[in-house]
């Protein structure tokens, strides 16, 4: 099967690859660009473990196709964290255990960034509606989205502060 | 174990709320799971699946899939061996070679849609895909059964034609689908009925539900021309794995190695075998690494879910509540291949009660769909949710509270359960008083909402496990252990091992041996974790230690036994031993060199002891009557945890297994077409709980330590899943004013029972 | 003498026995004499069964010791997911 040449911009970094007609934005990314971060739990857009941000857009990466990438920004899980700094979402994750697997984690890291940029002060419904496309069957969802509220209760005090 | 000073005294580790040492890792994209490893010169792994629920394979050419440019090797049943029947079949951990072997690649027949055909290696995944294609298979495609009631009439296809129960007498001599029949009984219930004001008597329904890990399976098998392989995998068990793989593929055990990759869920799946030694056989005859990562699709097609099942259930009581005659009949689906986890159900549906006349009997039926893997509590979640609904039917015809029914006839120290185990302390009555003391319990109902109640027993397991503790030059400790990490149990060793030692947390470093480098450990499953592998940990630290004061004794000149451990420090044991200033850990690790060598301490133990781990769980639903839909507002998870060696992380234990009950009582279920073949094989119809479906799961961690575990801990992982079915179906009945006896409790299913409700009550 | 219990799936190889007495100082020793005695019970023991002694439940556990006026209960053995 012939390849396209794309460079797509990746966490920051202009990166040049070779893509398969048929390959997802989630395959270049793991198999041909190794960033094995964001994770495929379906294949078909209904977990959102293959969350990435695509020119600011949150989307399920297993639904884009790879060609689609070129010329486009991407922010996966391996660029949120700013060098030895946690992001204050990865952070509120790790202290209020909302994680246990850990598989669903960096998409709804993803996710919650996305949500927290788009509305700093969501409520509880909120919050479990736009994360109702990453799914997670180890937490029951308690502690994700309590790590969620808290990092926007962070978030707005830093601000106002 | 001695010493039961630790169940009472302050913990300086244990018990506080820790950050995991696997955290950041995981919240970076770091860590690595299954499909994650990538090795120079891999080729990728595909399986071609029966799209037949049950037919005979006459033929497989795979002649033109090995002349695609790319495809560098293809295996059939002709590159497994075929094993014997386990003689006599007994046991739940007997895997029984002939069933597992045809369980990974079909041998006579297709069983089941999915079953695995063939195999092939490719340098793509999309060659690998075309190879498939180009493989042909000739099938005598047979009728197929999928219910286990269809599945028992007389008529029915057969799966095995060598199956001849067991169990019942006189011995058959037609053979069936029904592998065996169990039962158990203590006392006459036909004297207890008799002596009953109330008998109710109801069957109920339930579907195979999958465990849902949103991690696929997957591995990556790399075989060496030296005859060894090493396998990276997604597992809760690699040891068993190995084991298994050398006895499937005619090897020896010590040329195997498993190692275990970080896990994206399990709760039972990610016991058995799938893919590996697929992907073995294809790395040795390809002569490189290959990865195989089954899809979502695969993964609902040809991995076990647990079983379908129909619950009889018949319960009598006097008008004071106390049970008289309790009997259950059930029909358990095991898939393709027997075992279906009947003797759990029996050993645990009624154990919480103490009552003087049971009687269960139970079916193991096999049916044309993936063998069952176990599911959390495996085979009890499903009677749980007949005998809890049945008993809120009484309590409610008797005009009893629910939890007081409960209480009438709970089990205490010294009750005899139906298997003749006499229970030691076990806080169930506790749990109950808690339950009534609770907010929730007295808490005001809106219109359309109900409340729910239901209790779950489960019994845990203990086992082989091996740990070994090194102390580093500055100090630091490194703790190696057998079992694959999925909820935490990292962050316990950590805990367990720095409690002992009296030094900070961060100081111990745990990680997960492959099965090269210690001794055999059983799986990350049955509730063992934090308790068998716990012990272990204890075992081997409290070695350790002793060579810290053998080493501190040398130093000063006196015995072992005039030496004492304290909190990080060798200290002589009593004035008199003499004015010695403490040794701490470093120091005495710096000296180790040159006393005798590093300091280390390992233990290899079969952990028994454990205990009963029960638990209670309060529900509040609201229904809306014109969509059916049912939405959880409020549920409260009460269970005996023993101790909490990592607070957060028991909570998500009990937060996890009843929203995946929620899931089962409302949503999940497999829907088969009339060729047997599934229709929702995906995430977006299976459609497990999602964020917005569910409310807080507030969590009450009743610590009733068990005596046996050093730190009191009972395993917690399982109980969870046991009562939420039960207690959400109790109510809806509450919300709605009708009982459904099946599962999952879905929208049409609510809107037919709304309909056929009496107009008055309708109008509340 | 150790006080035998055998239920359920036990019993299906015992006939009407549900108790005897065995004297036996440890497991193992107590597997052989119930293959003695049934062998087909025998056959099944180690792979298929755990003990209750006096209470406390031991799986695989063939050199755990019995006391002279110990309860022992044969149970299926337990797993999990």
């Amino acid at each position: 099967m012939a390849r396209h040449h794309i460079t797509t911009t990746v966490n920051g970094d202009i990166r040049e690859v070779l893509v398969e007609t048929t390959q997802s934005l989630l395959d270049v990314l793991r198999n041909e660009l190794l960033l094995t971060g964001t994770k495929e739990g379906c294949g078909t857009g209904d977990c959102g473990a293959c969350s990435v941000m695509l020119d600011g857009r949150l989307v399920c990466s297993c639904l884009v196709l790879g060609v689609e990438a070129d010329g486009k920004e991407i922010d996966t899980i391996e660029g949120m964290a700013q060098g030895e700094e946690l992001h204050p979402l990865q952070r509120n994750f790790l202290e209020h255990a909302a994680l246990q697997c850990g598989i669903c984690t960096p998409g709804f890291l993803i996710a919650a960034r996305a949500l927290l940029e788009k509305n700093p002060s969501p409520t509880e419904t909120e919050v479990r509606f736009w994360l109702a496309g990453n799914l997670c069957r180890c937490t029951g969802y308690d502690k994700i989205v309590r790590a969620v509220m808290a990092t926007a209760k962070e978030l707005r005090e830093t601000t106002h502060a | 174990m001695p010493d039961d000073v630790k169940l009472t005294r302050e913990f300086q580790v244990v018990g506080h709320r820790k950050v995991r040492p696997d955290g950041v890792d995981k919240v970076t994209g770091r860590a690595k799971y299954g499909a994650d490893l990538i090795l120079p010169g891999m080729l990728y792994g595909k399986v071609l699946r029966s799209p037949h629920a049950h037919a005979i394979i006459k033929k497989i050419d795979v002649s033109k899939a090995l002349k695609l440019p790319g495809v560098k090797a293809i295996v059939t049943r002709d590159d497994f061996p075929d094993q014997p029947k386990s003689k006599p079949p007994y046991g739940p951990r007997i895997a029984d070679l002939w069933d597992t072997t045809r369980v990974i690649m079909a041998r006579e027949k297709a069983l089941f849609e999915g079953h695995p055909v063939a195999a092939v290696a490719a340098t793509s995944e999309s060659i690998a895909k075309q190879a498939l294609k180009l493989i042909k298979v000739d099938y005598q495609v047979l009728p197929h059964v999928i219910d286990p009631i269809e599945a028992m009439k007389p008529d029915a296809p057969i799966l095995h034609e060598d199956q001849f129960t067991l169990g019942v007498e006189p011995a058959p001599t037609k053979p069936s689908n029904v592998f065996r029949v169990m039962k158990a009984a203590k006392g006459d219930t036909a004297i207890g009925f008799g002596e009953a004001d109330v008998v109710v008597e109801r069957e109920f329904k339930t579907q195979a539900v999958h465990q849902g890990y949103i991690e696929p399976h997957a591995c990556v098998a790399n075989a060496s021309e030296d005859g060894s392989v090493d396998v990276w995998m997604s597992t809760q068990g690699h040891f068993v794995a190995r084991n298994q793989l050398a006895a499937l593929l005619g090897m020896s055990v010590g040329k195997i190695r498993f190692i275990s990759s970080e896990i994206g869920g399990g709760f039972g799946g990610k016991i058995p075998m799938y893919g590996e030694p697929l992907a073995v056989r294809l790395s040795q005859k390809a002569h490189r690494p290959v990865k195989m990562v089954m899809s979502r699709d695969e993964v609902f097609r040809a991995t076990g879910p647990t079983a379908g099942a129909t619950i009889r259930i018949k319960i009598g009581a006097r008008k004071d509540g106390r049970i008289t005659a309790a009997e259950a009949e059930l029909f358990y689906q095991a898939g393709a291949f027997k075992g279906a986890e009947i003797a759990a159900a029996i050993g645990c549906m009624y154990s919480q009660y103490d009552l003087e006349n049971v009687s269960i009997v139970g079916y193991d039926i096999v049916s044309n769909r993936p063998r069952i893997a176990a599911y959390r509590a495996p085979g009890v979640p499903m009677a749980a949710f007949g005998v809890e609904s049945v008993l809120n039917e009484i309590a409610d015809k008797l005009g009893i509270d629910t939890v007081d029914l409960r209480l009438k006839n709970a089990a205490k120290q010294g009750t005899v359960n139906v298997q003749g185990l006499r229970y030691g302390p076990i806080g169930f009555i506790e749990m109950l008083e808690r339950v009534k003391e609770h907010p929730h319990y007295k808490a005001p109902l809106g219109k359309n909402q109900g409340r729910g109640f239901a209790t779950g027993f489960w019994m845990h397991a203990g086992g082989l496990s091996c740990a070994s503790i090194n102390v580093q030059d500055d100090g630091t400790v490194t703790l190696i252990e057998g079992n694959p990490d999925i909820g935490g149990s990292r962050a316990s060793m950590c805990a367990m091992a720095a409690e002992e030692l009296g030094i900070p947390y961060e100081k111990v470093t745990t990680l997960i041996a492959d099965t090269s480098s210690l001794g055999f450990t059983f799986l990350t499953a049955g509730s063992r974790t934090t308790y068998a592998t716990g012990m272990a940990v204890v075992e081997a630290t409290r070695n350790a230690i002793k060579v810290c004061c053998e080493r501190a004794a040398a130093i000063w000149g006196v015995t072992a036994e005039q030496v004492k451990w304290e909190q990080g420090f060798a200290k002589p044991a009593s004035a008199n031993v003499g004015d010695f200033a403490p040794l701490s850990l470093s120091e005495l690790a710096k000296k180790a060199p040159m006393m005798g060598g590093p300091i280390a301490g390992h233990a290899e133990i079969n952990a028994t002891g454990q205990g009963p781990a029960i638990g209670a769980h309060l529900v509040d639903v609201e229904v809306d009557p014109e969509t059916g839909f049912v939405k959880p507002l409020r549920f409260t998870v009460f269970q005996d945890v023993g101790r909490a060696i990592s607070p957060d992380y028991v909570e998500g234990q009990m937060q996890g297994g009843a929203v995946q009950g929620i899931g089962w009582a409302l949503n999940e279920e497999y829907i088969y077409n009339d060729k047997g073949q599934l229709v929702n094989a995906g995430f977006l119809d299976y459609r497990i709980p999602v964020a917005s479906d569910v409310p807080m799961i507030d969590t009450v961690m009743i610590e009733e330590p068990n005596p046996n575990h050093p730190y009191g801990v009972r395993g917690v992982g399982e109980t969870p899943i046991v009562p939420p079915q039960a207690a959400v179906a109790n109510a809806v009945e509450n919300a709605i004013g009708r009982r459904l006896n099946e599962l999952p409790l879905s929208p049409p299913k609510i809107l037919k029972a709304l309909s056929e409700r009496p107009v008055a009550r309708a109008a509340e | 003498m150790a006080r035998v219990v055998l239920t359920g799936e036990a019993r299906r190889f015992t006939g009407d026995v549900d108790q005897l007495e065995i004297d036996a100082k440890n497991v193992m020793q107590l597997f052989r004499q119930l293959g003695q005695k049934f062998p087909e019970l025998g056959a099944v023991l180690e792979d298929g069964f755990a003990v209750a002694i006096d209470g406390e439940i031991y799986e695989d556990s063939l050199l755990q010791p019995i006391k002279p006026d110990s309860e022992v209960v044969l149970i299926p053995k337990i797993s999990g997911g």
